[in-house]
Protein backbone atom coordinates (compact mmCIF):
# COMPACT_ATOMS: atom_id res chain seq x y z
CA UNK A 1 0.00 0.00 0.00
CA UNK A 2 1.73 3.89 -1.16
CA UNK A 3 1.98 6.36 1.47
CA UNK A 4 -0.39 8.19 -0.05
CA UNK A 5 -3.16 5.53 0.01
CA UNK A 6 -2.19 4.76 4.08
CA UNK A 7 -2.38 9.07 4.24
CA UNK A 8 -6.07 8.57 2.64
CA UNK A 9 -7.04 5.91 4.52
CA UNK A 10 -5.79 7.18 8.09
CA UNK A 11 -8.27 10.70 6.94
CA UNK A 12 -11.23 8.54 6.37
CA UNK A 13 -11.37 6.50 9.56
CA UNK A 14 -10.43 9.40 11.55
CA UNK A 15 -12.96 12.14 9.69
CA UNK A 16 -15.74 9.40 9.91
CA UNK A 17 -14.59 7.72 13.31
CA UNK A 18 -15.05 11.11 15.20
CA UNK A 19 -18.35 11.28 14.61
CA UNK A 20 -19.10 7.36 15.33
CA UNK A 21 -17.63 8.32 18.77
CA UNK A 22 -19.78 11.44 19.21
CA UNK A 23 -22.57 9.34 17.93
CA UNK A 24 -21.55 6.79 20.36
CA UNK A 25 -21.40 8.90 22.88
CA UNK A 26 -24.92 10.80 22.37
CA UNK A 27 -26.68 7.08 22.15
CA UNK A 28 -25.50 6.28 25.52
CA UNK A 29 -25.11 9.38 27.17
CA UNK A 30 -29.37 8.66 27.41
CA UNK A 31 -29.18 6.24 29.90
CA UNK A 32 -26.97 8.97 32.24
CA UNK A 33 -29.45 11.38 31.48
CA UNK A 34 -32.30 9.40 32.39
CA UNK A 35 -31.31 7.94 35.03
CA UNK A 36 -30.53 11.55 36.31
CA UNK A 37 -34.15 12.70 35.14
CA UNK A 38 -35.51 9.69 37.41
CA UNK A 39 -34.36 11.78 39.98
CA UNK A 40 -34.74 15.60 38.95
CA UNK A 41 -38.09 15.73 37.39
CA UNK A 42 -39.65 12.37 39.89
CA UNK A 43 -39.29 9.79 36.03
CA UNK A 44 -41.43 6.55 36.59
CA UNK A 45 -40.38 3.54 35.10
CA UNK A 46 -42.52 3.88 32.00
CA UNK A 47 -41.72 7.57 31.60
CA UNK A 48 -38.02 6.89 31.30
CA UNK A 49 -38.89 3.89 29.04
CA UNK A 50 -40.91 6.30 26.94
CA UNK A 51 -37.74 8.83 26.45
CA UNK A 52 -35.55 6.00 25.44
CA UNK A 53 -38.53 4.37 23.33
CA UNK A 54 -38.39 8.02 21.04
CA UNK A 55 -35.07 7.95 20.78
CA UNK A 56 -35.06 4.39 20.15
CA UNK A 57 -37.79 5.02 17.29
CA UNK A 58 -36.16 7.31 15.53
CA UNK A 59 -33.14 5.37 15.45
CA UNK A 60 -35.44 2.52 13.39
CA UNK A 61 -37.19 5.22 10.94
CA UNK A 62 -33.66 6.81 10.03
CA UNK A 63 -32.37 3.62 9.63
CA UNK A 64 -34.83 2.19 7.26
CA UNK A 65 -35.24 5.60 5.38
CA UNK A 66 -31.71 6.79 5.24
CA UNK A 67 -30.27 3.45 3.74
CA UNK A 68 -32.55 3.60 0.62
CA UNK A 69 -31.08 7.66 0.51
CA UNK A 70 -27.75 6.92 0.51
CA UNK A 71 -28.14 3.98 -2.44
CA UNK A 72 -30.05 7.09 -4.20
CA UNK A 73 -28.47 10.24 -3.16
CA UNK A 74 -25.00 9.12 -2.51
CA UNK A 75 -23.00 8.06 0.59
CA UNK A 76 -21.36 11.86 1.60
CA UNK A 77 -24.78 13.66 0.91
CA UNK A 78 -27.07 11.78 2.76
CA UNK A 79 -24.67 11.52 6.12
CA UNK A 80 -24.31 15.43 5.92
CA UNK A 81 -27.92 15.63 5.91
CA UNK A 82 -28.54 13.39 9.10
CA UNK A 83 -25.77 14.27 10.56
CA UNK A 84 -27.54 18.54 10.70
CA UNK A 85 -30.66 16.92 11.37
CA UNK A 86 -29.05 15.09 14.57
CA UNK A 87 -27.42 18.20 15.55
CA UNK A 88 -30.30 20.55 15.20
CA UNK A 89 -32.72 18.09 17.15
CA UNK A 90 -30.23 17.40 19.64
CA UNK A 91 -29.85 21.32 20.78
CA UNK A 92 -32.98 21.41 20.93
CA UNK A 93 -33.62 18.86 23.55
CA UNK A 94 -31.46 20.65 25.66
CA UNK A 95 -34.18 23.22 26.12
CA UNK A 96 -36.69 20.75 26.78
CA UNK A 97 -39.39 21.50 30.18
CA UNK A 98 -40.95 18.04 30.22
CA UNK A 99 -40.22 14.30 29.49
CA UNK A 100 -42.69 14.54 26.35
CA UNK A 101 -40.97 17.40 24.68
CA UNK A 102 -37.48 15.74 25.60
CA UNK A 103 -38.70 12.48 23.94
CA UNK A 104 -39.95 14.09 21.16
CA UNK A 105 -36.61 15.89 20.75
CA UNK A 106 -34.72 13.01 21.32
CA UNK A 107 -37.21 10.94 18.37
CA UNK A 108 -35.60 13.73 16.01
CA UNK A 109 -32.31 13.67 17.04
CA UNK A 110 -32.30 9.68 17.24
CA UNK A 111 -33.85 9.87 13.18
CA UNK A 112 -30.77 11.41 12.09
CA UNK A 113 -28.75 9.28 13.87
CA UNK A 114 -30.31 6.25 13.10
CA UNK A 115 -29.60 7.25 9.62
CA UNK A 116 -25.96 8.57 9.61
CA UNK A 117 -24.66 4.96 11.16
CA UNK A 118 -25.02 2.82 8.21
CA UNK A 119 -24.69 4.94 5.65
CA UNK A 120 -21.13 6.20 7.00
CA UNK A 121 -19.96 2.56 7.53
CA UNK A 122 -21.30 1.49 3.79
CA UNK A 123 -18.99 4.67 2.83
CA UNK A 124 -15.94 3.11 4.77
CA UNK A 125 -16.79 -0.29 3.46
CA UNK A 126 -17.13 1.05 -0.25
CA UNK A 127 -13.41 2.36 0.32
CA UNK A 128 -12.08 -0.79 1.08
CA UNK A 129 -10.35 -3.35 -1.08
CA UNK A 130 -10.67 -6.93 -0.75
CA UNK A 131 -8.19 -7.63 1.51
CA UNK A 132 -8.67 -4.30 4.14
CA UNK A 133 -12.57 -3.98 4.00
CA UNK A 134 -13.04 -6.10 7.21
CA UNK A 135 -9.97 -4.43 9.30
CA UNK A 136 -11.44 -0.69 8.18
CA UNK A 137 -14.63 -1.14 9.46
CA UNK A 138 -13.71 -2.57 12.44
CA UNK A 139 -11.73 0.27 12.94
CA UNK A 140 -14.08 2.67 12.48
CA UNK A 141 -16.06 0.68 14.95
CA UNK A 142 -13.42 1.08 17.43
CA UNK A 143 -14.36 4.97 17.67
CA UNK A 144 -17.74 3.52 18.94
CA UNK A 145 -16.19 1.79 22.05
CA UNK A 146 -14.11 4.73 22.62
CA UNK A 147 -17.13 7.11 22.88
CA UNK A 148 -18.94 4.35 25.05
CA UNK A 149 -15.92 4.52 27.70
CA UNK A 150 -16.29 8.99 26.94
CA UNK A 151 -20.18 8.73 27.47
CA UNK A 152 -19.54 7.17 31.28
CA UNK A 153 -16.47 9.66 31.58
CA UNK A 154 -18.56 13.20 31.03
CA UNK A 155 -21.41 11.35 32.88
CA UNK A 156 -19.52 10.58 35.66
CA UNK A 157 -17.26 13.97 36.07
CA UNK A 158 -19.21 16.20 34.02
CA UNK A 159 -22.72 15.22 33.66
CA UNK A 160 -23.35 15.05 37.50
CA UNK A 161 -21.18 18.66 38.24
CA UNK A 162 -23.16 20.79 35.01
CA UNK A 163 -26.27 18.97 34.66
CA UNK A 164 -27.74 17.80 31.57
CA UNK A 165 -28.60 20.93 29.71
CA UNK A 166 -24.79 21.90 29.32
CA UNK A 167 -23.98 18.76 28.50
CA UNK A 168 -26.59 18.24 25.83
CA UNK A 169 -25.29 21.94 24.69
CA UNK A 170 -21.55 20.63 24.26
CA UNK A 171 -22.35 17.32 22.60
CA UNK A 172 -24.33 19.73 19.74
CA UNK A 173 -21.35 21.96 19.40
CA UNK A 174 -18.91 18.63 18.74
CA UNK A 175 -21.19 17.64 16.43
CA UNK A 176 -21.27 20.85 14.68
CA UNK A 177 -17.57 20.39 14.24
CA UNK A 178 -17.85 16.76 13.42
CA UNK A 179 -20.28 17.98 10.09
CA UNK A 180 -17.35 20.23 9.71
CA UNK A 181 -14.77 17.28 8.72
CA UNK A 182 -17.50 15.42 7.20
CA UNK A 183 -17.11 17.69 4.33
CA UNK A 184 -13.36 16.44 3.58
CA UNK A 185 -14.50 13.21 2.76
CA UNK A 186 -14.68 11.96 -0.86
CA UNK A 187 -18.33 10.11 -2.43
CA UNK A 188 -17.71 6.04 -2.43
CA UNK A 189 -16.37 4.77 -5.99
CA UNK A 190 -18.16 1.62 -6.01
CA UNK A 191 -21.55 4.10 -5.26
CA UNK A 192 -20.16 6.11 -8.35
CA UNK A 193 -19.86 3.34 -10.50
CA UNK A 194 -23.26 2.05 -9.97
CA UNK A 195 -24.56 4.76 -10.95
CA UNK A 196 -22.75 5.57 -14.29
CA UNK A 197 -20.23 8.33 -13.36
CA UNK A 198 -17.36 5.91 -13.86
CA UNK A 199 -15.03 9.14 -15.03
CA UNK A 200 -15.84 11.06 -11.53
CA UNK A 201 -14.98 7.37 -9.86
CA UNK A 202 -11.82 6.75 -11.78
CA UNK A 203 -10.61 10.60 -10.69
CA UNK A 204 -11.09 10.28 -7.25
CA UNK A 205 -9.47 6.47 -7.42
CA UNK A 206 -6.53 8.19 -9.13
CA UNK A 207 -6.49 10.89 -6.98
CA UNK A 208 -5.69 9.00 -3.96
CA UNK A 209 -3.37 6.51 -5.68
CA UNK A 210 -5.67 3.49 -5.70
CA UNK A 211 -5.21 1.11 -8.07
CA UNK A 212 -8.61 0.58 -10.58
CA UNK A 213 -8.22 -2.83 -10.44
CA UNK A 214 -9.03 -2.66 -6.89
CA UNK A 215 -12.75 -1.64 -7.38
CA UNK A 216 -13.10 -4.14 -10.35
CA UNK A 217 -15.25 -6.17 -8.58
CA UNK A 218 -18.21 -3.63 -8.45
CA UNK A 219 -19.42 -3.85 -11.51
CA UNK A 220 -19.02 -7.47 -12.19
CA UNK A 221 -22.42 -8.19 -10.38
CA UNK A 222 -26.04 -6.05 -10.79
CA UNK A 223 -28.51 -6.24 -9.07
CA UNK A 224 -31.68 -3.54 -8.77
CA UNK A 225 -31.37 -2.22 -4.98
CA UNK A 226 -34.71 -3.09 -3.36
CA UNK A 227 -35.64 -4.93 -0.39
CA UNK A 228 -37.45 -7.41 -2.02
CA UNK A 229 -34.12 -8.43 -3.32
CA UNK A 230 -32.82 -9.14 -0.58
CA UNK A 231 -35.12 -12.34 -0.90
CA UNK A 232 -33.92 -13.67 -3.65
CA UNK A 233 -33.10 -17.04 -4.16
CA UNK A 234 -29.07 -16.51 -3.52
CA UNK A 235 -29.95 -14.13 -0.86
CA UNK A 236 -32.63 -14.96 1.10
CA UNK A 237 -30.66 -16.98 3.71
CA UNK A 238 -28.23 -14.33 4.28
CA UNK A 239 -30.80 -11.74 4.84
CA UNK A 240 -32.41 -13.99 7.52
CA UNK A 241 -29.93 -14.82 9.45
CA UNK A 242 -28.31 -11.31 9.34
CA UNK A 243 -31.28 -10.16 10.40
CA UNK A 244 -31.87 -12.52 13.70
CA UNK A 245 -27.69 -11.83 14.56
CA UNK A 246 -28.51 -8.06 14.55
CA UNK A 247 -31.80 -8.38 16.66
CA UNK A 248 -30.30 -10.38 18.89
CA UNK A 249 -26.92 -8.04 19.51
CA UNK A 250 -28.90 -4.96 19.66
CA UNK A 251 -31.26 -6.25 21.74
CA UNK A 252 -28.70 -7.65 24.47
CA UNK A 253 -26.87 -4.46 24.08
CA UNK A 254 -28.97 -1.93 24.22
CA UNK A 255 -31.00 -3.84 26.69
CA UNK A 256 -28.09 -3.89 28.75
CA UNK A 257 -26.48 -0.81 28.14
CA UNK A 258 -29.26 1.95 28.41
CA UNK A 259 -30.48 1.14 31.68
CA UNK A 260 -27.20 -0.04 32.94
CA UNK A 261 -27.17 3.00 35.49
CA UNK A 262 -30.62 2.82 36.45
CA UNK A 263 -30.53 -1.04 37.23
CA UNK A 264 -27.51 -0.30 39.42
CA UNK A 265 -29.58 2.37 40.90
CA UNK A 266 -32.47 0.10 41.49
CA UNK A 267 -29.91 -2.48 43.15
CA UNK A 268 -29.63 0.53 45.54
CA UNK A 269 -26.01 2.42 44.75
CA UNK A 270 -25.87 5.78 44.86
CA UNK A 271 -25.95 7.98 41.42
CA UNK A 272 -22.05 8.49 41.52
CA UNK A 273 -21.42 5.05 42.28
CA UNK A 274 -23.85 3.83 39.61
CA UNK A 275 -21.91 5.50 37.17
CA UNK A 276 -18.69 5.08 38.70
CA UNK A 277 -19.55 0.85 38.26
CA UNK A 278 -20.94 1.59 34.53
CA UNK A 279 -18.24 3.05 33.48
CA UNK A 280 -15.66 0.77 34.83
CA UNK A 281 -17.84 -1.64 33.09
CA UNK A 282 -18.02 0.37 29.67
CA UNK A 283 -14.19 0.58 29.56
CA UNK A 284 -14.09 -3.20 28.40
CA UNK A 285 -15.82 -2.85 25.50
CA UNK A 286 -12.23 -1.03 23.90
CA UNK A 287 -11.03 -4.45 24.83
CA UNK A 288 -13.72 -6.10 22.83
CA UNK A 289 -13.37 -4.73 19.94
CA UNK A 290 -9.51 -5.12 19.62
CA UNK A 291 -10.21 -8.82 20.35
CA UNK A 292 -12.44 -9.06 17.59
CA UNK A 293 -10.17 -7.78 15.13
CA UNK A 294 -7.70 -10.53 16.07
CA UNK A 295 -10.25 -13.08 16.28
CA UNK A 296 -12.08 -12.34 12.33
CA UNK A 297 -8.93 -12.95 10.56
CA UNK A 298 -7.55 -15.84 13.14
CA UNK A 299 -11.04 -17.75 13.77
CA UNK A 300 -13.45 -16.03 10.67
CA UNK A 301 -16.42 -14.02 11.19
CA UNK A 302 -18.56 -16.99 11.86
CA UNK A 303 -16.10 -18.66 14.74
CA UNK A 304 -15.56 -14.85 16.42
CA UNK A 305 -19.54 -14.75 16.09
CA UNK A 306 -19.72 -17.98 17.92
CA UNK A 307 -17.60 -17.31 20.63
CA UNK A 308 -18.94 -14.10 21.28
CA UNK A 309 -22.25 -15.03 21.65
CA UNK A 310 -21.39 -17.92 24.29
CA UNK A 311 -19.76 -15.40 26.36
CA UNK A 312 -22.54 -12.82 26.36
CA UNK A 313 -24.85 -15.90 27.36
CA UNK A 314 -22.47 -16.95 29.74
CA UNK A 315 -22.28 -13.48 31.47
CA UNK A 316 -25.59 -12.10 31.14
CA UNK A 317 -27.18 -14.94 33.15
CA UNK A 318 -24.27 -14.44 36.20
CA UNK A 319 -25.07 -10.38 36.08
CA UNK A 320 -28.75 -11.10 36.69
CA UNK A 321 -27.59 -13.37 39.59
CA UNK A 322 -24.92 -11.52 40.86
CA UNK A 323 -25.47 -9.30 44.10
CA UNK A 324 -22.15 -8.35 45.47
CA UNK A 325 -20.15 -5.78 43.69
CA UNK A 326 -17.00 -7.80 42.38
CA UNK A 327 -18.64 -10.38 40.48
CA UNK A 328 -21.75 -7.35 39.07
CA UNK A 329 -18.51 -5.63 37.46
CA UNK A 330 -16.96 -8.49 36.25
CA UNK A 331 -19.97 -10.50 34.68
CA UNK A 332 -20.99 -6.89 33.23
CA UNK A 333 -17.31 -6.03 31.54
CA UNK A 334 -17.03 -9.41 30.37
CA UNK A 335 -20.71 -9.04 28.45
CA UNK A 336 -19.74 -5.19 27.20
CA UNK A 337 -16.29 -6.98 25.76
CA UNK A 338 -18.55 -9.75 23.73
CA UNK A 339 -21.23 -7.25 23.07
CA UNK A 340 -18.68 -4.67 21.85
CA UNK A 341 -16.63 -7.14 20.12
CA UNK A 342 -19.75 -8.80 18.01
CA UNK A 343 -21.31 -5.75 17.21
CA UNK A 344 -18.19 -2.96 16.30
CA UNK A 345 -15.59 -5.88 15.72
CA UNK A 346 -17.46 -8.30 13.78
CA UNK A 347 -21.02 -7.93 12.74
CA UNK A 348 -20.53 -4.44 11.19
CA UNK A 349 -17.47 -5.96 8.81
CA UNK A 350 -19.32 -9.53 8.33
CA UNK A 351 -23.25 -7.90 7.19
CA UNK A 352 -21.94 -5.66 4.42
CA UNK A 353 -19.66 -8.31 2.85
CA UNK A 354 -23.15 -10.54 2.56
CA UNK A 355 -24.14 -7.89 0.09
CA UNK A 356 -23.04 -6.80 -4.02
CA UNK A 357 -22.51 -3.75 -4.10
CA UNK A 358 -25.52 -2.70 -5.68
CA UNK A 359 -27.83 -3.81 -2.35
CA UNK A 360 -25.44 -3.62 0.04
CA UNK A 361 -26.65 -0.03 1.40
CA UNK A 362 -30.37 -1.40 1.60
CA UNK A 363 -28.89 -4.79 2.75
CA UNK A 364 -27.25 -3.54 5.32
CA UNK A 365 -29.47 -0.78 6.10
CA UNK A 366 -32.48 -3.33 6.64
CA UNK A 367 -30.42 -5.39 8.98
CA UNK A 368 -29.50 -2.45 11.38
CA UNK A 369 -33.36 -1.22 11.00
CA UNK A 370 -34.33 -4.54 12.55
CA UNK A 371 -30.88 -4.12 15.52
CA UNK A 372 -33.05 -0.93 16.12
CA UNK B 1 -33.13 -1.72 20.27
CA UNK B 2 -36.99 -0.68 20.86
CA UNK B 3 -37.87 -3.59 22.22
CA UNK B 4 -34.45 -5.01 24.20
CA UNK B 5 -35.04 -1.41 26.16
CA UNK B 6 -38.62 -1.76 26.63
CA UNK B 7 -38.61 -5.23 28.88
CA UNK B 8 -37.57 -3.36 32.12
CA UNK B 9 -40.90 -1.11 31.75
CA UNK B 10 -42.98 -4.39 30.97
CA UNK B 11 -41.27 -5.76 33.73
CA UNK B 12 -41.64 -2.68 36.12
CA UNK B 13 -38.17 -2.34 36.82
CA UNK B 14 -36.88 -5.98 37.33
CA UNK B 15 -33.25 -6.22 35.73
CA UNK B 16 -32.82 -9.28 37.26
CA UNK B 17 -35.62 -10.47 34.77
CA UNK B 18 -34.67 -8.39 32.35
CA UNK B 19 -31.04 -9.76 32.12
CA UNK B 20 -32.97 -13.33 31.69
CA UNK B 21 -34.63 -12.31 28.83
CA UNK B 22 -31.53 -10.98 26.96
CA UNK B 23 -29.68 -14.48 27.89
CA UNK B 24 -32.14 -16.04 25.78
CA UNK B 25 -31.96 -14.44 22.88
CA UNK B 26 -28.26 -14.18 23.02
CA UNK B 27 -28.84 -18.03 22.94
CA UNK B 28 -30.40 -17.73 19.54
CA UNK B 29 -27.79 -15.40 18.61
CA UNK B 30 -25.52 -18.13 19.05
CA UNK B 31 -27.67 -20.60 17.55
CA UNK B 32 -28.02 -18.79 14.27
CA UNK B 33 -24.46 -17.61 14.31
CA UNK B 34 -23.66 -21.69 13.96
CA UNK B 35 -25.39 -21.65 10.65
CA UNK B 36 -24.00 -18.03 9.14
CA UNK B 37 -23.23 -17.88 5.84
CA UNK B 38 -19.62 -17.56 4.06
CA UNK B 39 -19.65 -13.84 2.83
CA UNK B 40 -20.78 -12.63 -0.44
CA UNK B 41 -16.82 -12.38 -1.73
CA UNK B 42 -15.79 -15.95 -0.91
CA UNK B 43 -18.37 -17.23 -2.35
CA UNK B 44 -18.09 -15.27 -5.48
CA UNK B 45 -14.66 -16.83 -5.26
CA UNK B 46 -15.72 -20.39 -4.94
CA UNK B 47 -17.91 -20.49 -7.65
CA UNK B 48 -15.32 -18.83 -9.64
CA UNK B 49 -12.67 -21.64 -8.97
CA UNK B 50 -15.48 -24.47 -9.24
Amino acid sequence: MSVIVKRFYTRLIIASGIGWLLDAMNVILISYIVTLLIETWHLTITQSGIIILANSLGLLIGAILFGKVADMIGRTTAFIITLLIYSIFNGLSALSWNFIVFSLMRFFAGLGLGGELPVVASLVNEWGTESNRGPLVVLLESFWAYGVVTAGLISRYVLISIGWRLTLTILTALAIYALVIRFTIPESPRWLIMKGKIERAKGLIMKYGFNESMFKDTVEIKIKGTISDLFNKDLRKRTVIAWILWFSIAFGYYGFLLWLPTALLYRGFSIVKSFTFSLIMTIFSIIGYYIAIYLINSLGRRGTLMLLFLISVISALVFAYAYNISTLIISGSMLNLAMSGIWGGTIYAYTPELYPTSIRGVGTGSATALAR
Amino acid sequence: MIIGPYIPVLLMGNFNYTMIIITMVFLIGFLTSIFAPETFRKQKQITTIH
